[in-house]
């Protein structure tokens, strides 16, 4: 039964950000960031899920997804190590390929980091594997980006989504690289085990 | 030499007949000028073995139409006799024949009966000749001696005979893999087999069997296309002394091994059965040779698939199997573990190939984005749920799979994750519930990374099976430097066990998957997807055939040059250039000459061999290039070469050679290392340094000679170029520094032994003392530098 509830808040998400998807897309006035937040869609899993891209790998039971578009930097995922992306001092869950310049991302709120959220700031550390950084890497590494002038965007959040565990957040992770991200349809597969 | 007994020779000399055979037959092409004097010969040849029971024919070549006489003795002599050396020894147990006379093209012949008597095993008799000659001293034209050996008849000798031709010395080479239309050849050496010299046999090609069914039946049942072939060795001129025995028109297998199995016999009694006397390649439960249909095109069986979503995220699948399992059992498995950026539903070119082929195939969901650990962890979760969820995934599997026959491929990250895998098991961080680190048999990396090369989490595979991919264009794991992840070739020195690699020049990261998009290519002659695939799919499954069903037509393709066995249906594109290299490093089937991972001295080799040469510049250490590929061999002798990282045995050494001079690089083998007649093949690997002057010079493949010289000073030398291409030029990629040429490229050369003893060249192989790399002009290329490893004498 609570699976089902579940499942079906999901539904309730997917169909809100179909519609709204497009209406989200900001149309700035000003220079875009180098990172740009487009989506936010906090959700909470009531099973915890690894933060494998940190050498700690703690758990996290909420979190948010978030859509970022690069308007410079290449995100496209790597053999070899590229700059590890993170939000706020966290680092962020890159889940697509990324070389449309949108990304799909994870931002953990694991029990043992600072408090972050889906505005950012966003920023590219050093090259690195991220399972290798650790949380007072991922700390330098935003003090580092304050210094440069990150700075967070004020994009408000979706309504929180309320989930069972990975699977499911991976299947709202679908939702969006579809909706977001063209030339992925394989992504969206994987994410959906399809 | 032995004297017959009286009573024995009268017998012999009252079964002589005398005879006239048709000229047709016994012209031969090389007679002497009439007039001057005569040749003789028992079955074509000088001398030859017979058995009791069997008989020769004498034939003397002089003047047409003419008086001829034939004597024999028992000591050779030779005797003055009236100015003239008779080879005879003119002794009281001389005997003349009954007088011939030649025929029209200048021939007589004797036919020489032996009885059927065991006591004249071991007698010797020789032959004289003379042919009435106006024109010659005295009238008569003398010949030649020749004499006759009766010898037991020989048991059933395995020799090797299948082979092919090649384009120079030793013209003919033993050769196990056939592909089909490639035509195979027998050659008989009758200075090695001098029983069957000059004798007429057949040669047939039949269907392997084993000593049972031999024991069954010996009767000989030729399966070659245009049935037996006949023909007579000779003594002479072995680079020519082979025939064609199939033209290439057999199909070979048409099951799930990937050959079909033949012998070769020579049937020296011409009377159809495996019996005394005759030569078999192939002897007792050995095989003689395989012919390999093309084995990049889909196996015998159709393939069934399905998507399986596990109870995580990271334990989804696309998982391959042949759609008849039910009728098959015990079958190997293979793991394909993605790569950064990929997607496990990219690999259907592998997955649905191999399962052809009999393989059960999954395609897992590979957690890469954190990076090779926590991949690692995902390969060795995926491996332990499939066998734990073989119901879950498809009640077809169940029972079905073989869990001590596990393959492991991974491509980029992935292929990382397979040797960390690998490593956990082995130092038993991990322990799996449904299967044994026993029961990975290979783990193979398509373009790996390498950022745990020297952590405490090492991605070593340590004494386990290893092979490596490496794709010349990749522009991801480019290979530039041995000091980043992309030092892809650095892993092949991490393996200590039997290991292997394929180079292919023009292959970029992402041509290894079939996601589509860019290849991540750069350099020139790039390959596109499908040719790379081309090349993955017969060298995968000759890989894991190897490994996990112990095919015997498998290994070749592992190492043999891909000039000489490039598989049927790949890429025709002259972009194509592939390289091999196979090392197995095992001291049981292999006696190592110089690895170079130990003795530092330039002069003595791992082995306690001494080591000289007369080329320059050379250096002996860690094949490490720590920055980019900028040629300054002064200051970095290893430059462009990225097999090592520190502390890997990944020695080898480089040196020089140019203006055409012959110049060398020699073992002098210890004394109690000499006895290397019990292997087959002298082994080593040699590969160009890209970007030096002396390579950019050369611009081709390096071509050198081999030569072997035994304690008694004998000697034969080899030319590369016989085989094939000498040592392939490297891929020419600019970038990682100024100039042009990509990581240099080791490739494997192996030459049989046996090539060393054909002729009348007869190398002691209990006895070897040096060996010799021979280069310059009159040995191959006129210029370049080289760099060596691995120096070995190997079984087959």
């Amino acid at each position: 039964m609570q699976r089902f509830t579940v499942a079906a808040l999901a539904l309730v998400a997917s169909a809100a950000l179909a519609t709204l998807a497009v209406a989200l897309r900001p149309t700035p006035t000003a220079a875009p960031a180098t990172l740009e937040v487009i989506e936010r869609v906090p959700f909470s899993l009531a099973s915890p899920a690894t933060h494998w891209f940190r050498a700690e790998q703690p758990s996290f039971a909420a979190g948010e997804l978030v859509v970022v578009r690069s308007n410079g930097p290449d995100l496209t995922l790597m053999g070899v190590a590229t700059p590890v992306l993170y939000c706020g001092a966290e680092t962020a869950q890159q889940l697509n390929i990324g070389s449309s310049g949108y990304v799909v991302c994870v931002v953990p709120f694991a029990a043992d980091a600072d408090r972050v959220d889906g505005s950012g700031p966003w920023f590219l550390g050093a090259p690195e594997l991220p399972e290798r950084v650790t949380l007072a890497t991922a700390r330098a590494e935003y003090a580092g980006a304050l210094d440069r002038g990150a700075r967070r965007q004020p994009v408000e959040p979706r309504a929180r989504v309320e989930l069972a565990d990975e699977i499911a957040l991976s299947a709202l992770a679908a939702d969006l690289v579809e909706r977001f991200v063209e030339g992925e349809a394989d992504t969206v597969r994987a994410l959906r085990g399809e | 030499m032995s004297t017959p007994r009286a009573p024995q020779l009268g017998w012999l000399l009252r079964t002589l007949r005398p005879g006239v055979v048709a000229a047709s037959v016994l012209a031969i092409a090389s007679a002497p000028a009439l007039g001057q004097t005569s040749e003789l010969a028992l079955d074509t040849e000088e001398t030859v073995q017979i058995g009791p029971g069997t008989a020769t024919v004498a034939t003397l070549t002089g003047a047409q139409n003419a008086f001829a006489l034939l004597a024999l003795d028992v000591d050779p002599g030779p005797t003055l006799l009236g100015g003239d050396l008779v080879p005879l020894g003119l002794t009281p147990a001389l005997t003349l024949l009954p007088f011939g006379a030649t025929n029209g093209a200048g021939v007589a012949s004797w036919v020489l009966p032996i009885p059927a008597d065991p006591s004249f095993v071991g007698a010797q008799f020789y032959f004289g000749g003379a042919v009435a000659d106006i024109a010659a001293p005295g009238g008569l034209a003398l010949s030649n001696g020749a004499s006759l050996e009766v010898v037991d008849v020989p048991t059933t000798r395995g020799v090797e005979l299948g082979g092919r031709a090649l384009n120079a010395a030793p013209g003919f080479t033993p050769q196990v893999v056939f592909q089909t239309g490639q035509p195979i050849s027998v050659a008989v050496d009758a200075f090695r087999q001098p029983y069957v010299a000059g004798k007429q046999v057949d040669v047939y090609l039949v269907e392997a069997r084993s000593a049972a069914e031999w024991a069954s039946s010996a009767v000989l049942v030729d399966a070659s296309s245009d049935g037996p072939e006949t023909f007579r060795p000779r003594t002479t001129r072995f680079s020519s002394n082979h025939i064609v025995i199939e033209p290439g028109a057999l199909p070979g297998s048409t099951g799930e091994e990937l050959g079909a199995a033949y012998d070769v016999v020579v049937d020296t009694n011409r009377n159809g059965l495996l019996d005394d006397g005759d030569l078999i390649d192939g002897l007792g439960d050995e095989v003689g040779l395989y012919i390999v249909p093309e084995i990049g095109a889909p196996g015998p069986y159709a393939v069934t698939s399905t998507l399986y979503n596990g109870p995580t995220q990271w334990l989804r699948s696309k998982v391959y199997w042949p759609s008849n399992i039910a009728s098959l059992s015990n079958l190997p498995f293979v793991q394909i573990s993605h790569g950064n950026g990929h997607n496990y539903q990219w690999y259907d070119h592998l997955g649905e190939h191999l399962a052809s082929w009999g393989f059960v195939v999954s395609s897992h969901r590979n957690n890469t984005v954190p990076g090779v650990q926590s991949a690692a962890t995902t390969i060795i979760d995926n491996l332990d749920h499939f066998f734990g969820s073989l119901a879950a995934i498809s009640p077809a599997l169940v029972g079905k799979v073989d869990n001590t026959r596990i393959g492991m491929i991974g491509h980029s990250r992935g292929g990382e994750g397979v040797s960390i895998a690998y490593h956990r098991l082995f130092v038993g961080t991990v322990t799996p519930a449904n299967y044994d680190i026993s029961g990975i048999k290979i783990v193979s990396a398509i373009a790996p990374t390498y950022f745990e090369g020297s952590s405490s989490t090492p991605d070593t595979i340590h004494d386990g099976s290893y092979h490596l991919w490496v794709g010349g264009a990749d522009a991801d794991v480019n290979g530039c430097t041995s000091s980043a992840a992309p030092a892809v070739m650095g892993h092949y020195g991490w393996a200590l066990g039997e290991r292997s690699m394929i180079n292919v020049q023009g292959a970029g990261h992402g041509a290894f998957h079939d996601g589509g998009g860019s290849t991540v290519s750069s350099g020139p002659c790039l390959l596109s997807r499908t040719d790379v695939h081309s090349i993955m799919r017969p060298h995968a499954l000759a890989l894991f055939s190897h490994y996990l069903k112990d095919d015997p037509a498998a290994e070749e393709f592992l190492w043999r040059e891909w000039t000489d066995l490039r598989p049927l249906g790949v890429t025709s594109s002259s972009c194509a250039v592939v390289t091999v290299v196979h090392t197995s490093n095992d001291a049981s089937t292999s006696l190592i000459v110089d690895d170079f991972e130990s003795q530092g001295s330039l002069f003595v080799a791992s082995s306690g061999a001494a080591v000289d040469f007369t080329v320059g510049n050379v250096s002996e250490g860690e094949l490490t290039d720590n920055d980019n590929f900028t040629q300054s061999i002064g200051s970095e002798p290893f430059n462009a070469f990225t097999h090592g990282r520190g502390g890997e045995p990944t020695n080898g050494a480089v040196f020089s050679f140019g203006g055409g001079a012959s110049q060398y690089f020699r073992y002098e083998i210890p004394i109690g290392m000499r006895d290397v007649s019990a292997y087959d093949q002298i082994a080593f690997m040699l590969a160009q340094q890209s970007r030096d002057t002396n390579t950019v010079s050369l611009g081709d493949e390096l071509r050198f000679s081999l030569r072997l010289i035994d304690g008694n000073g004998r000697g034969k030398t080899l030319g590369v170029d016989g085989y094939g291409d000498g040592i392939g030029q490297p891929y020419q990629r600019g970038g990682c520094g100024t100039g042009t040429g990509w990581a240099s490229e080791f490739e494997s050369f192996r030459l049989p032994l046996v090539d060393f003893l054909r002729d009348d060249t007869l190398i002691d192989l209990t006895d070897v003392q040096y060996i010799t790399f021979l280069f310059g002009s009159a040995n191959g290329s006129a210029s370049g530098r080289v760099a060596i490893d691995q120096v070995e004498f190997t079984l087959r």
